[in-house]
């Protein structure tokens, strides 16, 4: 891992950028021979920053931030619907300024060519001043002006609002309708299988079951098992018939029991007290 | 080992002093058992240790105890014995335990209190020898012949400079009678010395040994009781013996003591020089020499009835002389010791828990400022032996003669308690009588049980409090203002009912162990007296000192100034301490502080009725008592009444609180002549600090600013019922509201600045540090309909549209309305709102409850098939959901609903919170845990009233904060029963049910999270056992600071009670060099800044001098209002979320503009480089002894400087400058604590 010292402008400070050829493992798209891998980037880098800052090593081709790999992740479990690309599409709200990065955060960093490499890992070692931000007039925004500008695109106008809100549900409605299973059972009809076996569904959220008229049990039970929680009305049906004190023993027992009780308090007590008895706490004044 | 063999030797005594009832009931469990109680030696070894109660009493063995009690329980064979069969004496035991005693734990605390406040055995003995040559040396004393006493006393101070104390009046040169020495006729310890009940006193008075020495009676003529000539020959005699002891050679300190200054009480008090003969360092006691009459004294006790002029004053000849029952009364309680001894003696043997039953009352007598110490409540400072008459009067009842002199009335006599009662019991029936008796109406005479009776006095028509104790006539409450026993009354009230609810709080810890004698917890208001100016309006002739004179007429005038505005009105003094007979006298103590309850519903009156104009005689003396402050006035509905207003400037609830004071203020200038600067009242409202400068908010708003808050108040209240009215009255939209649930504090009188409406023509004018519109925030809640979607990003999409449609119908209104998105949000969780600002000029944000939200999360959730990470997800999605929109508007309506319970609670909850806000812990606090704080000390007042006004609350929550335990407790607060219960007089107590519950969940909780790294505060109501949804985000850091910050505050409010000055500006100004570094802001961007308490008005003011002038060229902020847009707290918050634990960050969101941080002290150690450290880091020399560095990784710690850096980039034209301190290790509080967290 080099380290790269970035002087920051208008302060004496230092901050230290760490660079590293990409390890390629399988689940990784990045080309492995020309992706520089970056650690500890200051919060408000944009790619347009970096693109700029190793400029000199070689052009850039991509930049991808730790944060966008994640989101990547997450989107790709949503693009398996075809219908995704025959949907309406989605008429967007005013574009947010770029978000703020958790500090000391990673990027991989693409070049169109491998021998950009060996370049901006030198950097490390040269003895040329590197100033962060790289462009001191930078257009992006930053403190005040950056939150007026947050303010400004998070109340969009009204139209906008409502055209988005529309086009949304109707991207929603598409797609719902696309993906929703078609069903090879009709309502009313049982199903029989090849030989000749009625099978067995769940029950619908009102009795009504999706196959046949053969049901065990409703998605609300299923839930209720799921969680833990248990059907409180049944429960109360099984009440105690016995009498509690009928008997000598019983009686006996129960009062064996509660002088125990009784004891065993009288003795939790007292080591509390002890305890606090050491501490001190019985001096009032 | 001594100590436990006597144990076992008063085992074998026990079960002969049981109460046969016990006994009994106790062999009928084991013959049910069917098991023969076997007596194990071993089994009753054990219990040997665990009977400490008795023993404490009959041995008062301190050492014993103590050693033996921690070390029995954690043998190891008890364990499994829980089922072992039980002895008889342990069956005794827990029977006694849980029957007699308020709980089992009730019993052993006290048993453990009691050996602390009592002077060990070994260390009492280190006394004797003093006694002795005391003993010694003063029967030794030679006779003095008589002498004229002016001779007598210059003689004495030539010898050795010792004072002689002659009482008013004054012995002159033509006196005829003689004042001389004889050898005393007794010497004798007596008092609660004497039978080993004496209970350590307070501020370091420690124990005291009564020395009583009996004069002769040869010294006494019939006549004595006279014009205080038996004073004189006594203050006499107690120089001599003075004298003698200075030029002694028993190396002792002799001074003089005058209990509440009145010099016929004076004694002396002798402790020995520090490093002589008798060192009693070890036992902090003091020896006090008491003069006493011998039983065959020539004064008749029948001329000292309180009918009789004792004092007879010569130029007064014309009148009769008036009755001097004080005078008398003291004359009498020179016969008292010796028979008080017999008494108490008798009480201890024939009483079983006497002694303990005393100790206890004592020790709850001395926290509540009725004893010796500090903060004395007038007329208790020397009433020590009362407390043991009081309980051997509730054992021996009323005498018989003084039951049928009442004439009309029927006076029964008080019930007698049995002898064998529990000293809890004794305690309890103690505080029952002092609760409900009238000392002044219902004279006490303590019925005589052996020996011949004393003649009996009529006290009917002194109008004075009267205990009088068996055996003799002395009077025990003669001189104690009425003011001081009604306290005393409301005290015993209050515990009891603290006995008697099963409170949260230790209740033991409230009788025993607290001091309550601060006047700031204890009063709503209190004014400083300077008495040393005062005029009394006849000289001091039955009273024994100026002072006790004073008190008198105080005790007097002030009840009847205030009336029913005050609840009690209490005299409270720090008593002189003594002073050496050598010196001479010190002044007279000359500041009195009188400490006033109020009643919230009376206090704020602004006219007083007096008698109708058709009593002549009632309106004179009416009159008389306002002077020019009375008038005659007729009324709207028609009486015509003598009355007294006090005008007032603005009506605000502060200001009418300020009432009570002026009352006191004219009253006392009036009839003692103080002058009114000589007066000084603490209950300054601080409406100051809760509000924006007048000159700003002028231009802000258009309402006056001398409005009442209030009234403001109310303003924003009438504008949210408007809006949800024109809400409903829509018809265009596609679901028709149906209801909508206020959240904000402003609605619920709790925002520390009352809401103002936006001057809206005005705002372009305004600078930029004023532009901030605070928002209310409302929730809404739609019909239902099969409309919404099962999906949950989509059902925000669908609120937006709605929002949308509602936005576009009030827009067409005058109202400027938009659909706002909120800033890093989830696209699941609700994140759109609706942003209003009505014509009026008030903001308002609607948010949209929509409950299947929370179906569909907690399906997901429960829902097998849901990978961990995205059930997190959800989890937290539903937190928020359910905090938003149910909790909040619930908590509204309990914390409305206590607004109008107690009138106070809004004052206090702003002070409060702008209080935290200005010690930069508001950041870290949400608004709703403080509001639980300030309602804790209303619903759970423990012993005290809860507080009338809002400046007391604040003391009371301040102090709540410094004392509060959060390690070991939670906070219980039952602000929904509160609201539910329809009758204010009873005290709100828990459901006990649930109490047990949120225990165990706490518990449960810190053993998960032992080093709280949230939810370090558990703030448990009846809908949220766990305690934490309101104070998530604080720990333990937090809440350390928070308790640090508690206590200087109060430290801080009590020193300025003592100054006399408070200035509330500085109280709340913040120390900042604990913070390692400071982020300056520019305060001409912060939005919010005329919040700030230290605001420079020329920032203002320069912008002022054109008015018209548009400010649009140099704003930053343009025309448009923009709705709680505050870059300041976005910058804070990105900070936070940014660095995370590399930091901890502090300001104050109320128009700070300064923010403090602290580093993580781990991240300073260097540690090996990871990719994923987490914070910006920079490479250190790993010391140079490592060659192969090269090949290892390098070693970083935190790059402080850059972080600093990259945050002055992020706050680029918010940020002037960040200044690096240097601070000393762990100065901020909590830093320890944060190397264990991480």
């Amino acid at each position: 891992m080099e380290c790269v010292p970035l002087f920051l402008s208008q302060t004496h400070s230092q901050h230290f950028i760490y660079a590293r050829k990409h390890e390629s493992n399988e689940s990784s798209s990045l080309p492995p021979d020309r992706t520089l891998f970056l650690a500890n980037l200051p919060v408000d880098c944009t790619k347009h920053q970096l693109a700029r800052f190793f400029k000199s090593s070689g052009p850039v081709e991509n930049i991808v931030f730790e944060t966008e790999h994640t989101s990547e992740d997450n989107s790709e479990g949503s693009s398996k619907n075809q219908g995704e690309s025959l949907a309406p599409p989605i008429c967007p709200l005013s574009p947010l300024p770029p978000s703020l990065h958790h500090t000391a955060h990673t990027a991989h960093i693409i070049f169109l060519d491998s021998s950009a490499i060996p370049l901006a890992l030198a950097l490390s070692t040269s003895a040329k001043r590197k100033h962060w931000p790289p462009d001191s007039d930078s257009e992006e925004p930053m403190g005040l002006r950056y939150y007026l500008a947050q303010y400004d695109a998070l109340h969009p106008p009204l139209e906008i609002a409502k055209r988005h809100a529309d086009t949304y549900m109707e991207h929603f409605e598409f797609i719902r309708s696309f993906t929703k299973p078609k069903s090879k059972y009709n309502k009313g009809e049982a199903i029989v299988d090849a030989e000749g076996f009625t099978l067995v569904t769940r029950g619908g959220a009102y009795g009504n079951t999706l196959g046949g008229g053969v049901a065990v049990a409703s998605k609300k039970f299923q839930l209720d098992a799921a969680t833990g929680k248990s059907q409180e009305p049944e429960r109360r049906k099984k009440k105690k018939k016995e009498k509690p004190d009928f008997y000598t023993f019983q009686i006996r027992e129960q009062k064996r029991k509660d002088f125990m009780h009784l004891r065993r308090n009288f003795e939790e007590d007292k080591i509390r007290i002890a305890k606090l008895k050491e501490s001190r706490r019985f001096k009032p004044y | 080992m001594a100590g436990k063999r006597k144990t076992l030797a008063s085992e074998s005594q026990r079960p002969s002093k049981r109460p046969h009832l016990v006994e009994d009931d106790a062999e009928q469990n084991i013959s049910d058992d069917g098991q023969v109680p076997t007596y194990n030696p071993d089994n009753e070894e054990a219990d040997s240790g665990e009977d400490s109660e008795s023993d404490a009493i009959v041995e008062d063995d301190g050492n014993a105890t103590q050693a033996r009690a921690p070390a029995e329980p954690l043998r190891p064979s008890d364990a499994h014995s829980v089922w072992k069969a039980p002895t008889t004496e342990e069956l005794h035991q827990l029977k006694e335990a849980t029957e007699l005693f308020k709980s089992s734990a009730f019993k052993l605390k006290i048993d453990a209190l009691v050996p602390q406040i009592k002077p060990r055995q070994t260390s009492a003995q280190l006394l004797e020898p003093l006694l002795h040559a005391l003993h010694q040396h003063i029967g030794s004393i030679s006779p003095l012949s008589p002498q004229h006493p002016l001779q007598a006393a210059r003689k004495l101070r030539k010898i050795n400079g010792v004072q002689v104390l002659y009482t008013t009046p004054q012995p002159r040169d033509d006196t005829n009678w003689k004042v001389s020495f004889e050898k005393p006729s007794n010497i004798q310890i007596v008092g609660s010395w004497a039978h080993q009940m004496s209970v350590i006193g307070r501020d370091g008075v420690g124990f005291s040994v009564d020395l009583n020495v009996e004069m002769p009676s040869s010294l006494f003529q019939e006549k004595d009781y006279l014009d205080s000539r038996f004073f004189h020959k006594r203050s006499y005699y107690l120089a001599v013996i003075a004298s003698s002891l200075v030029s002694s050679e028993l190396d002792l300190d002799v001074q003089y003591d005058l209990p509440e200054q009145n010099p016929r009480r004076s004694s002396l008090v002798v402790r020995p020089k520090k490093d002589g003969k008798y060192d009693l360092q070890k036992l902090n006691a003091s020896v006090r020499i008491i003069l006493a009459l011998p039983l065959d004294s020539p004064i008749a006790v029948s001329r000292l009835s309180p009918s009789h002029a004792n004092i007879r004053v010569p130029n007064s000849s014309t009148l009769p002389p008036k009755p001097t029952p004080f005078y008398n009364n003291d004359i009498l309680r020179c016969m008292t010791p010796t028979a008080h001894l017999l008494l108490m003696y008798s009480a201890a043997k024939e009483i079983t828990h006497f002694k303990e039953a005393t100790a206890l009352l004592r020790v709850w007598a001395n926290q509540r400022g009725y004893g010796k110490g500090n903060k004395t409540v007038f007329g208790f400072e020397a009433l020590g032996s009362w407390w043991g008459f009081v309980l051997a009067y509730l054992v021996w009842g009323d005498d018989e003669r003084s039951l049928k002199n009442v004439g009309t009335k029927k006076r029964k006599g008080r019930k007698p308690i049995g002898k064998g009662l529990s000293s809890y019991q004794m305690f309890r029936a103690t505080m029952d009588f002092l609760a409900s008796h009238d000392f002044v109406e219902d004279t006490v005479q303590v019925r005589t049980i052996s020996g011949p009776k004393p003649p009996h006095f009529d006290f009917a028509g002194t109008s004075i409090p009267v205990f009088v104790s068996p055996s003799t006539v002395f009077n025990f409450l003669s001189g104690v203002p009425v003011s001081s026993l009604e306290l005393l009354r409301q005290d015993a009230h209050l515990t009891l009912k603290a006995l008697d609810s099963p409170s949260s709080t230790d209740t033991f810890e409230l009788m025993f162990m607290r001091d309550l004698r601060d006047m700031q917890l204890r009063f709503d208001t209190i004014i400083r007296l300077d008495i040393s100016r005062a005029v009394l309006p006849e000289p001091v002739v039955d009273h024994g000192s100026r002072n006790a004179a004073i008190v008198s007429q105080l005790d007097k005038i002030l009840k009847q100034a205030l009336g029913s505005r005050a609840k009690i009105v209490a005299l409270v003094q720090t008593p002189s301490k003594p002073f050496l007979s050598t010196e001479s006298q010190p002044p007279e103590p000359t500041v009195i502080e009188v400490g006033i309850i109020l009643d919230p519903d009376n206090a704020p009156r602004l006219v007083d009725h007096g008698p109708p104009a058709e009593d002549p005689e009632a309106c004179e003396r009416f009159r008389d008592f306002w002077g020019e402050k009375s008038e005659l006035r007729r009324f709207n509905d028609g009486r015509i009444v003598e009355s007294v207003v006090w005008e007032l400037a603005g009506k605000s609830t502060g200001e009418r609180l300020q009432i009570p004071g002026r009352i006191v203020r004219y009253i006392v200038g009036r009839h003692l002549q103080i002058p009114s600067e000589d007066v000084t009242v603490f209950n300054t409202q601080y409406d100051g600090v809760l509000s924006i400068p007048p000159d700003i908010a002028n231009r802000y708003s258009t309402v006056a600013p001398a409005t009442a808050p209030e009234a403001v108040q109310r303003l924003v209240v009438s504008a949210y019922d408007e809006l949800v009215k024109d809400i409903k009255a829509m018809e265009n939209i596609p679901l028709g509201l149906v209801t909508s649930s206020p959240v904000s504090d402003a609605l619920r009188y709790t925002a520390v600045f009352p809401t103002l409406p936006l001057d809206m023509d005005a705002y372009s004018l305004l600078p930029d540090h004023a532009k901030y519109v605070p928002a209310t925030e409302i929730v809404l809640q739609f019909e239902r309909s099969s409309q919404w979607p099962d999906d949950l990003a989509a059902i925000q999409k669908v609120k937006m549209a709605l929002l949308e449609a509602i936005a576009q119908l009030l827009n067409t209104s005058g109202s400027k309305a938009s659909v706002a998105l909120d800033r890093n949000s989830d696209p699941i969780e609700d994140h759109v709102s609706l942003e209003i600002i009505l014509p009026s000029g008030f903001a308002f944000r609607a948010r949209i409850y929509h409950d299947r939200e929370q179906t569909l999360l907690e399906r997901l959730i429960a829902d097998r098939n849901t990978p961990e990470y995205k059930r997190k997800h959800f989890q937290t999605a539903l937190h928020h959901h359910l905090k938003r929109f149910v909790h909040a508007p619930r908590h509204h309506a309990a914390l409305h609903a206590l607004h109008h319970r107690y009138p106070s609670y809004s004052h206090t909850t702003r002070l409060v919170k702008r209080w935290l806000n200005a010690h930069w812990l508001a950041s870290h606090i949400s608004p709703e845990a403080m509001e639980l704080l300030c309602a804790h000390v209303y619903l759970d007042a423990g012993v005290r009233e809860p507080p009338s006004t809002g400046v007391s609350g604040f003391s009371r929550v301040v102090t709540l904060l410094a004392e509060w335990d959060w390690r070991e407790s939670p906070l219980v607060v039952p602000v929904y029963t509160s609201a539910s219960m329809v009758d204010r007089t009873h005290r709100v107590v828990f459901p006990p049910d649930i109490l047990n519950q949120a225990q165990e969940r706490f518990t449960k909780h810190r053993a998960v999270d032992p080093r709280l790294s949230r939810g370090a505060w558990s703030i448990v109501t009846e809908e949220d056992l766990s305690g934490h949804i309101w104070s998530d985000s604080v720990d333990s850091i937090i809440a350390g600071r928070a308790k640090d910050l508690a206590k200087a505050t109060f430290d801080y409010l009590r020193k300025s009670m003592d100054d006399g000055e408070l200035d509330i500006k500085t109280m709340l100004l913040h120390p900042t060099n604990d913070y390692d570094f400071l982020i300056h802001l520019d305060p001409s961007v912060a939005p919010r800044y005329i919040e700030n308490l230290h605001a420079d008005p020329s920032l203002w003011k320069s912008a002022t001098k054109y008015a018209n002038v548009r400010m649009d060229a140099t704003s930053v902020y343009g025309t448009v209002p923009r709705v709680q847009f505050d870059p300041v707290r976005l910058l804070f918050e990105d900070i936070r979320r940014i660095y995370g634990d590399n930091l901890v960050l502090f300001y104050d969101p109320m128009g700070g503009v300064t923010m403090g941080g602290v580093w993580n002290p781990l991240l300073r150690n260097p540690r090996p480089f990871r990719v994923l450290l987490g914070f910006s880091s920079m490479p250190v020399d790993s010391g140079g002894k490592d060659n192969k560095s090269s090949t290892q990784k390098p070693n970083v710690v935190l790059n402080e400087s850059a972080v600093l850096a990259e945050i002055q980039r992020l706050g680029k034209g918010l940020i002037k400058n960040v200044v690096v301190q240097g601070v000393r290790a762990s100065v901020l509080c909590g830093r320890s604590e944060w190397y264990e967290a991480c």
